[in-house]
């Protein structure tokens, strides 16, 4: 393969010189820094489409058999040298981070900032450093590798979270402190499978055979790396971090950190559980001990997301609701619930970012339902001046239905499939309470969405939208919808030929499973 | 010309999105945007006539258009029900565009275009609901209808539409659900999801277990067909404007429920099958008390479209009834009923909404106070009242004729029992408005006074009149328009109803295979 963009190095090169470039050219000129981020990014999703697609016809054609391309650097043998793997999978969520990442500068070229010019640089190059330990993050092929693209990414979102508004930076404090005690358990992971296996490499570690020793130092490796990947992702009870740093991020940041930032590590989870360590004794009983949590972890976020009076704050809350999916997902094991896993992770990462955006343009200081009593008053008393401008209800309500409507499951949207695929896993493997939870689930997701429409679009509660309030950069008002818009389009597509990409990634599948 | 049934279908499909994308587009021009969208329903009308003579020659259809997994995908299909619901579904959506064409135009332009967007949106799975062939797609059109008319519910905005509107999503949300939960696990144990008449290869499943399963697929097509005890999101929705009641409420979608079942219990458990493990029982004593109780409740009732919502239900169930006999007359009558009723119903309901909104009359009691004018429509009420009860000679009479027969081919009285009880009801909760309406008149004019106390705070909200000029048709003679037709169509099928369907034919399409 001649092209010089096949080598899954390229990508990461690409996004590490944006990022260092855009931090420098904001001193030059503000916005101009801002386009080179969303150019880096979406040049980033456009490749890594085009390699997508070029890899399933080159696998159609039957002429290459292996599915990954593995690239070793700097000339040291695979045991202790850095790997660098991209496979269909890793090829999709880097498309999902560039483009996540791209939305995320959009928006936030949308409206002015700093003045200060290291400020708006740092902040670009921030993005999209975030997205770069992301992407290295998918491609990886050994687990050191996966540690410091993981630190990458997580250093970006701690800085990200620190640049929002109001009080941001606290609660940066809190997800750096806890943040760093989750890799910190993931680099005593790393040394457990060292110590035991020997080798860094991920194929290496997974065919390892061993005795008794090795059985219990792998054993110790997967607990540590779910507690320090499940702080990553926000699954269940280490999700405190979760709703305050999603509250008070910076707002143009969210998509990524929202959106895709839960959903790698979920990722990396899924790999370790399957691939790395697939074949060992014990992972039944953590797949059980994962299934319990992410029950959990569905009604919890769900009735919490309920009782929420602001609109991040419900948002954050349902991510952690839909980690709980993911976590099913993964702990289920077959075909169709990791087929459900990589349509939830897009589509859940695209809408949760759409949203974010939307909660900004609303406002994140508005409350989101008042008593019933309150709101008679309101209908007779006719408040035309003040309300939302016509155009701006039709933006944000299709956008909002699009995007709403994924998460709760509304054909024709990626969030139906995924849910009916997770359905079809769960009937297979006979798990009816997995069923059962699914179902009570999307209710329950129903009716805080339905919250929100009502607040937005019915109630008037909502009179002026906060993003009028602010000072713009681009002149033209509504063009601030646009990355809302694009998400939801991005959704309807996904939907409607998502069954098409997971059956074109069936051998990637099989083979990444081992089945 | 020789046009396959395939492109037929296309052509269906293709006008009704176009006609939503120009209703977005030209959000301004209110006459524009309806005789656009007329055009294009007209064209997909005659699509669908033409799909039915070819249909009629032997020509069969089904495409499957996305596979979702495994070979199960969203697949299209063309059969004899599916041509009688999308031949009705159209039809009356064509007199329902005129009727709200009139009836909105008092209404905010922009809020029209939206109404107009979402009520396109509702056709479109309305017609997806009548061609799917898999238990899939009809899920994912089902779901789209919901979501389509919810905002149709809420339309007026006030306290009693948000509260319609919540009960409304909750009864069918929940519906949808428990068709996915059946959906799958139908799934786990066949491993197909298409329609196939006789039914699905069940393997040997405790029937116990069947009857469970077939309860809870029938939950999402019993709550859109307003049957008990899922019932009472119909009487709430009735704040919406008529248009939507009539069509959406009376026609879309409760006809889709009861497609729905039908495609359920004849297409995916299989007649046999379904009496094998009871449950035709379950759906012929669930029918009979809605009937019942229906009939009963529909006494009671103040408003006027109230007591045409109750008539609905009870008439829903008729249908639910004539399919739980589960044979091939139970089929075919049950979607006969279908087509009458939906055609007298939504008469019904634009004569009530013409009382409503050119009169401010909304309460049964007040109907009295009409003036001399309103003569025509009390009259034309007494007429599509008349053959709801099913007098001979007009179309309800012909379709429940076949139920009864349905009936008693399987031996069963009560069933036509409680038939003859629920006419004699609805003699006493329909026919009764417009006798006594004629009857008790002292012939007062409505007066500017009067208009203001009767006038109640749910229509006509944001009154701007869309043009200085004189129209070329009076709102109240637009709206009268559609009714005739509707009534016109009525009789014609009462008298020879083999002109517009032939019962005989159509048993015979069903009953091909088993």
């Amino acid at each position: 393969m001649s092209p010089f963009f096949y080598d899954p190095l390229f990508l990461i090169l690409f996004l590490m010189l944006g990022g260092l470039i855009t931090g420098l050219v904001a001193y030059i000129r503000r916005t101009l820094a801002g386009v080179l981020a969303l150019s880096t990014l979406a040049c980033g999703f456009f490749v890594s489409i085009y390699i997508m697609l070029s890899f399933s016809s080159v696998m159609h054609k039957g002429s290459i058999i292996s599915t990954s391309v593995n690239r070793v650097i700097g000339g040291f043998a695979p045991a202790l040298g850095i790997e660098i793997r991209s496979d269909l999978i890793s090829l999709m969520m880097i498309a999902l981070v560039c483009f996540m990442g791209a939305i995320a500068v959009a928006y936030s070229m949308c409206t002015v900032q700093y003045t200060d010019p290291l400020k708006e640089g740092g902040y670009y190059s921030l993005v999209v450093f975030l997205a770069l330990g992301l992407v290295g993050m998918a491609s990886s092929g050994d687990v050191f590798t996966l540690y410091i693209f993981l630190e990458i990414a997580s250093i970006s979102s701690y800085c990200l979270v620190a640049l929002g508004r109001s009080g941001g930076f606290i609660w940066a404090f809190r997800y750096l402190m806890t943040g760093t005690m989750g890799t910190g358990f993931y680099l005593l992971a790393i040394a457990f499978l060292y110590m035991s296996a020997g080798s860094l490499n991920m194929n290496i570690i997974a065919s390892h055979e061993g005795d008794a020793n090795v059985h219990y130092a792998m054993l110790a490796a997967m607990i540590l790396f779910l507690v320090g990947f499940g702080i990553k992702m926000g699954l269940f009870p280490l999700h405190g971090w979760l709703p305050d740093a999603y509250s008070s991020g910076h707002w143009g940041a969210m998509p990524l950190i929202a959106g895709v930032g839960g959903k790698l590590p979920a990722y990396c989870l899924f790999k370790f559980l399957f691939i790395i360590l697939g074949h060992r004794s014990f992972i039944d009983q953590i797949r059980l001990v994962l299934l319990i949590i992410s029950l959990v972890a569905i009604f919890y976020g769900s009735i919490a997301a309920i009782r929420q009076k602001y609109l991040v704050r419900m948002l954050a809350y349902s991510s952690v609701a839909q980690m709980g999916y993911i976590g099913i997902a993964i702990s289920m094991g077959n075909y169709l619930a990791f087929a459900a896993m990589l349509l939830h992770i897009i589509a859940h990462g695209v809408a949760k970012g759409g949203l974010f955006i939307i909660a900004d343009i609303v406002g994140t200081d508005k409350v989101l339902f008042k008593p019933d009593s309150e709101s008679n008053m309101k209908d007779i008393v006719s408040i035309r001046s003040g309300e939302i401008d016509n155009k701006d209800k039709i933006l944000l309500g299709i956008s909002f239905f699009i995007l709403g409507g994924s998460m709760i499951g509304m054909p024709p949207m990626a969030g139906f499939f995924s849910k009916l695929y997770l359905a079809l896993g769960a009937m297979d493997m006979e798990q009816s309470a997995v069923l059962v939870a699914i179902i009570a689930s999307s209710l329950l997701t129903v009716v805080y969405f339905y919250r929100i429409a009502d607040a937005i679009f019915i109630s008037k509660y909502i009179n002026n939208l906060a993003i009028w309030q602010r000072p713009r950069v681009i002149s033209k008002q509504r063009l601030a919808y646009l990355p809302a818009l694009l998400c939801a389009v991005m959704l309807l597509i996904t939907g409607i030929i998502g069954g098409e990409i997971v059956d074109a990634m069936r051998q990637s599948i099989m083979e990444v499973m081992n089945l | 010309m020789n046009i396959s049934i395939g492109t037929l279908l296309c052509i269906v499909f293709i006008s009704i999105g176009a006609s939503s994308v120009f209703g977005i587009i030209i959000q301004q021009k209110y006459t524009l945007r309806h005789i656009i969208q007329l055009s294009f329903a007209i064209v997909a009308f005659i699509a669908t006539l033409y799909m039915n003579a070819r249909f009629l020659n032997g020509e069969q259809y089904d495409i499957r258009l996305l596979s979702l997994w495994q070979g199960v995908g969203l697949r299209l299909m063309v059969d004899a029900p599916a041509l009688i619901f999308s031949q009705i579904a159209i039809f009356l959506w064509i007199c329902a565009i005129i009727y709200s064409h009139f009836y909105m135009s008092h209404y905010d332009k922009h809020k029209t275009a939206i109404y107009d967007m979402w009520y396109q949106g509702a056709m479109i799975a309305t017609i997806g609901v009548a061609f799917s062939g898999s238990l899939i797609t009809i899920l994912i059109f089902f779901e789209i209808l919901t979501f389509c008319t919810y905002p149709l519910v809420i339309y007026y905005g006030d306290i009693n539409c948000r509260r319609a509107g919540k009960k409304y999503l909750v009864y069918t949300i929940m519906a949808g659900q428990c068709l996915l939960l059946a959906l799958v696990i139908i799934f786990g144990y066949t491993k197909n999801l298409d329609f196939v008449l006789g039914g699905l290869n069940f393997g040997a499943v405790n029937s116990a277990k069947l009857l469970i399963l077939f309860f809870l697929a029938s939950i999402g097509g019993l709550t859109k067909a307003a049957v008990m005890p899922f019932h009472s999101w119909l009487p709430s929705a009735m704040v919406a404007p008529t248009p939507v009641s009539g069509l959406l409420h009376a026609v879309a979608v409760v006809n889709s429920g009861v497609f729905v079942l039908a495609r359920i219990i004849y297409y995916v458990f299989g007649m046999n099958r379904v009496a094998s493990f009871g449950g035709d029982t379950l759906l012929v004593t669930l029918g009979s008390i809605t009937i019942l109780v229906g009939g009963l409740v529909a006494l009671r009732q103040k408003m006027l479209k109230r007591v045409l919502a109750y008539s609905t239900i009870c008439q829903m169930s008729y249908m639910v009834m004539a399919m739980g006999f589960a044979t091939n007359l139970g089929l075919s009558s049950s979607l006969a009923h279908l087509l009458t009723h939906s055609i007298i119903k939504l008469s019904l309901f634009m004569l009530a909404g013409i009382i409503i909104s050119e009169f401010k009359l909304e309460e049964v009691r007040f109907l009295y106070k009409l003036p001399k004018r309103a003569n025509l429509y009390l009259i034309l009420f007494a007429i599509s009242s008349l053959s709801m009860i099913g007098l001979p000679g007009t179309p309800g009479f012909v379709s429940k004729v076949e139920i009864f027969k349905a009936s008693l081919d399987l031996g069963w009285i009560i069933p036509v029992a409680i038939m003859g009880v629920s006419s004699i009801l609805s003699t006493l909760y329909l026919l009764v408005i417009p006798m006594s309406a004629l009857k008790n008149r002292d012939g007062a004019m409505l007066d500017k006074a009067n208009l203001h106390i009767d006038m109640t705070k749910i229509e006509d909200k944001s009154c701007k009149y869309f043009s200085r000029k004189k129209p070329l048709l009076r709102r109240e003679g637009g709206m009268t328009i559609p009714v005739l037709i509707l009534i016109m169509l009525g009789i014609v099928i009462g008298i020879y109803p083999n002109l517009i369907f032939s019962l005989e034919e159509l048993t015979s399409h069903i009953g091909g295979g088993l």
